[in-house]
């Protein structure tokens, strides 16, 4: 490199950092007094409500559509429009594009007279009310479900007490089966020290704050070095767009039904039940061997939240013939939102389960 | 090429390098059994607590005749009862109309159902092509 050109490129990079320090003036007034971003634009319908439960029908956004509709479940501590953030950020609206019948089941805070839901209502009685209502709504007598996260492990249960059911393909995403590995979560709720009857006893429904909580000791550091980053890229619209909207569905947890979060920390976090073939569900027991439709599973390789030793074993577990096992890179979230879930998990999702919903 | 480095990359770099250590630190005390009985001592205290306050709280709401949380939440109750049941009502009433109008399903009109996945639209198409051309060599 010649001296004029070392110079050249000082220069530009000095210009580069004058320019990026007035756009993050500028930009970081207009931050502070913006609205939040606007989520779950693509156009839907509720087709059905009921106490915590909603169910959304997406309008179809493709001249033909598979013959198979797909409900995608949400875990029960977070809001479904992870699902569909922003025009060309959302799983719902690529999905839609690609010619799938879209529906969600989201999750609202259950109320003080929903804190005796337990496992048994999610798998045996809202996920099943909802199969059958796109059934009726349809009129396919087959339905697919993508499960993520905790909604992974209810549609999981769901397909292993519904053998016979109208379920065609189920595809988890980051869904844990061995609990003894999630560690931090383990350490939280000390079998000695952790009176979870107590808990749940006082306070009916686990607030959100408690959930949140958990979830940000996971990674103590993270959320200052996000901000430090923030403050770094305030010039750049799109990034600034991004960690707001994933800010706000973070900010969103939702609270948890005190029967269901002791359940969840009795029989899957202390006694590993599911991973041990002993859970029951409403009287009847979970076997995943049952399960022998088609099924995939997406893991991400660097995921803090279900590590990737927890949700390994699942494909292991169910009896399918037709079995399949991502690695994904990425973490818990950005596996399935965000520039990389684009590039990397959605077309491997519309190609499986496009060949499997004629 | 031109590339001048940005001295702003030795902070970022030394940012995510800081969160990455102090993340490993405060996992590895998080694992630990000490860290897990602090932690819910503490959680026991805060109960304690919440639950004195709690007491007291609507023992003076009573006093000056005001409605608890307790009272507020139970209020809340009956009128989800209340809209639970309009729910199921408004469901048999459903049912029932579907029933009597002959209509086990009411599918939704919508695109039709017809979408071939990419691999087999195009094997469709080709074989639909070459079934197209056969009478053609034929006659000649």
């Amino acid at each position: 490199m010649t001296t004029a050109e070392e110079k050249d490129g000082t220069g530009a990079m000095i210009r580069r950092m004058v320019d990026r320090t007035i756009q993050r003036n500028i930009k970081g007034v207009q931050f502070l007094t913006s609205s939040p971003p606007t989520v779950g634009q693509t156009p839907k319908d509720v087709i059905a409500q009921r106490g915590t439960m909603k169910l959304y029908h997406y309008h179809p956004q493709s001249e033909e559509i598979y013959r198979v509709p797909v409900l995608l479940t949400m875990a029960t501590t977070n809001r479904a429009y992870v699902f569909d953030l922003a025009p060309s950020f959302s799983l719902v609206e690529f999905l839609l594009k690609h010619g799938f019948d879209v529906f969600v089941l989201d999750w609202d805070p259950p109320r003080s007279d929903e804190r005796g839901l337990g496992l048994e209502d999610y798998v045996l009685d809202f996920i099943p009310d909802c199969v059958e209502r796109i059934t009726r709504d349809t009129g396919v007598d087959e339905v697919s479900i993508i499960g993520y996260c905790m909604g992974g492990v209810l549609s999981l249960l769901y397909a292993a007490l519904h053998a016979d059911g109208p379920l065609k393909n189920l595809i988890c995403l980051t869904t844990p089966v061995d609990w003894s590995e999630m560690d931090l979560f383990q350490s939280f709720s000390h079998k000695k020290y952790f009176d979870v009857d107590r808990l749940v006893d006082s306070v009916g429904i686990v607030p959100a704050d408690t959930i949140m909580t958990a979830f940000d000791m996971l990674r103590p550091a993270n959320k200052p070095a996000a901000r430090i980053q923030l403050l770094d890229n305030l010039w750049n619209d799109d990034f600034v767009r991004s960690y707001r909207m994933f800010t706000r569905w973070q900010n969103e947890t939702l609270p948890l039904a005190g029967e269901y979060f002791r359940q969840t920390t009795k029989d899957l976090l202390w006694d590993n039940k599911l991973f041990n073939d002993t859970l029951t569900v409403g009287g009847q027991k979970v076997d995943l061997s049952k399960i022998k439709l088609p099924i995939m599973h997406a893991i991400a390789q660097h995921d803090h939240i279900v590590p990737f030793n927890a949700s390994k074993p699942l494909i292991s577990k169910v009896g399918s013939k037709d079995k399949t096992e991502i690695v994904l890179k990425g973490g818990h979230v950005s596996l399935i939102a965000g520039p990389n879930a684009v590039l990397r998990l959605w077309p491997t999702i519309d190609e499986w389960l496009g060949e499997r919903s004629v | 090429m031109n590339k001048a480095k940005d001295p702003a990359d030795l902070w970022r770099s030394w940012v995510s390098k800081m969160e990455r250590e102090i993340d490993s630190m405060s996992q590895k005390l998080m694992k630990t059994d000490e860290f897990a009985r602090t932690t819910h001592t503490l959680n026991d205290i805060r109960m304690s607590l919440r639950e004195a306050v709690g007491g007291v709280s609507t023992k003076n709401l009573e006093l000056f005749n005001m409605p608890s949380k307790e009272d507020v939440t139970g209020l809340g109750d009956r009128l989800a009862g209340i809209e639970r049941r309009l729910t199921m009502i408004e469901r048999m009433l459903t049912t029932l109309a579907e029933q009597k109008s002959g209509e086990g399903k009411t599918a939704r009109s919508g695109p039709p159902r017809t979408k071939m996945p990419p691999k087999k639209a195009a094997k469709k198409a080709a074989k639909k092509a070459s079934t197209k051309k056969k009478p053609a060599k034929d006659a000649s």
